[in-house]
């Protein structure tokens, strides 16, 4: 009990820093939104305006009171740029980075679990080294470039998927994960590779514990052996992993989505930036520190489901 | 005192690198000493935890309660025996760090926050390559190739280090 109750502490005290650091960062920087937003014509007095408009002529301290107090409410604020709430722009565009982070962490561990499992039951031989030798190859890949050479061969060779874009949920599910199937392969595969490594090494670990030699010396294949009994085991430094590659691919995607021109956070982050649209960074910044937070608790818990006993421990 | 600089390098954890980086150089606008600072910030929490975890384990050795009893300071003992000591993991990981950093400057420069015209960079030059694409789709390969090899020789370099200062992994490991 106490463990949770300290466990939920430093998660919010990490939110309130986090708060703390972005607004400090963005509102330090140079360039005033409202001088932005009115262009080369500064006609002071519209500017003074504009300014009381959006309450940037408010105290620091007293903008960031009022901006976490609306968090804490659902409430982002209303961007400078779009003129509509923050909190509206960041849910639409979730539609897109959630399921593209969802669809390239699938097909990492689709790729990446099997591999990791063929090479550790062939440790030492030429199959295990073609394995760690491809991982080390997609390792030094640059997700981006993967990007670009996949739209040459598919997009603009092949014609099998259009170059970038996003047609909408409304037009039908299927043209819609189409459009993010050639992205997700590019974000995965570099994962998978990270992941492979991981999950080889892992394995290989639990591969000299006494319960595999029992779990052998019963009689079952190596397969089931390492199905059954090893891959549980090896579970807890793979799900650290995973944890950490889904954060990194809801904030990673940035890139990517500006290769395929997806209506995504990243893009709408970068767009932001580009634009001194200060509200619309901060409330997409804190999305993202929340979701790494999130995801850290989440792992803490699946250690437990993995490991029975971690379970037993915290009882 | 451990508290605070272990959660405050936490706390930089939280913060997705890329986006930390991106959000660095648009804030401090892009450039090259820019994107440098950036890519450095993010790096500091990875160095930070090992270095403490191989220091916590050093503290409670014999040679180092000799050390303190000969009369040697905190900070002494850090610089004289625990440094040297944990410096051959900091320099297998700074290894795979470079080579992090070398892909985290290609996306960076990528999208316009890093190495600025008329300065060549890896990443500017993929993403030139991309309005030429199909008048000349090498141009768009041979800097990624470059990239690959580069962080690929950065990471073997790695894991051979690795294996020189622990022979255990040699055979096979992970």
């Amino acid at each position: 009990m106490r463990f949770i109750a300290w466990r939920l502490l430093s998660v919010v005290l990490t939110l309130i820093a986090a708060t703390l650091v972005i607004f400090v960062a963005l509102n330090l920087a140079p360039g005033d939104p409202a001088a932005f937003m009115m262009g080369v014509s500064g006609d002071p007095q519209a500017l003074a305006q504009l300014r009381a408009e959006l309450g940037l002529d408010q105290p620091f301290w007293l903008r960031y009171v009022a901006w976490v107090g609306g968090l804490l409410t659902g409430d982002f604020g209303v961007s400078y740029t779009y003129r509509v709430p923050v909190a509206d722009l960041i849910l639409e565009r979730m539609n897109v980075t959630l399921p593209l982070a969802l669809m390239s962490m699938a097909l990492s561990v689709l790729i990446a679990v099997p591999a990791a499992m063929f090479a550790a039951a062939r440790r030492a031989t030429a199959a295990d080294a073609a394995v760690s030798g491809l991982a080390q190859i997609g390792l030094a890949i640059p997700n981006f470039w993967l990007a670009i050479l996949l739209v040459f061969v598919f997009a603009t060779s092949l014609r099998w998927f259009s170059a970038g874009g996003f047609p909408g949920w409304d037009e039908g599910a299927w043209p819609a994960f189409k459009a993010l199937i050639l992205p997700a392969i590019a974000l995965a595969l570099p994962q998978a590779a990270v992941l492979t490594r991981v999950t080889r090494g892992a394995l290989i670990e639990t591969m000299s514990e006494d319960y595999i030699r029992t779990a052998r010396a019963k009689g079952l294949s190596e397969r089931r052996t390492i199905r059954d009994h090893a891959l549980r085991n090896a579970m807890i430094p793979v799900l650290t992993i995973l944890g950490l590659q889904f954060t990194f691919l809801i904030a990673g995607g940035v890139i990517i989505e500006n290769v395929f021109y997806l209506p995504g956070l990243g893009r709408l982050v970068f767009q932001a930036i580009a634009q001194r649209d200060l509200i619309v960074v901060q409330g997409v910044v804190v999305v993202l520190v929340l979701a790494a937070v999130a995801v850290t608790l989440v792992v803490d818990a699946a250690y437990a489901i993995a490991d029975p006993r971690i379970r037993s421990a915290a009882r | 005192m451990d508290e605070i600089l272990t959660r405050s390098s936490d706390l930089l954890f939280a913060f997705p690198a890329l986006l930390l980086a991106i959000l660095i150089t648009a804030v401090a606008g892009p450039g090259i000493f820019n994107a440098i600072v950036a890519i450095g910030v993010f790096n500091i929490p990875v160095f930070a935890r090992l270095a403490r975890g191989g220091a916590m384990a050093l503290w409670p050795r014999d040679f180092i309660r000799a050390a303190r009893v000969a009369g040697k300071g905190r900070l002494r003992i850090s610089l004289e025996h625990i440094l040297p000591n944990i410096a051959g993991v900091l320099i297998v990981q700074g290894t795979i760090q470079f080579a992090l950093g070398v892909l985290a400057e290609a996306g960076l420069s990528y999208v316009g926050l890093g190495t600025q015209p008329p300065a060549p960079s890896w990443g500017r030059m993929l993403s030139e390559s991309q309005t030429y694409f199909a008048l000349a789709p090498w141009l768009a390969v041979f800097p990624g190739l470059a990239i690959v090899a580069t962080v690929m020789g950065l990471n073997l370099l790695g894991d051979g280090l690795r294996d020189v200062a622990d022979p255990r992994t040699r055979r096979g490991g992970p």
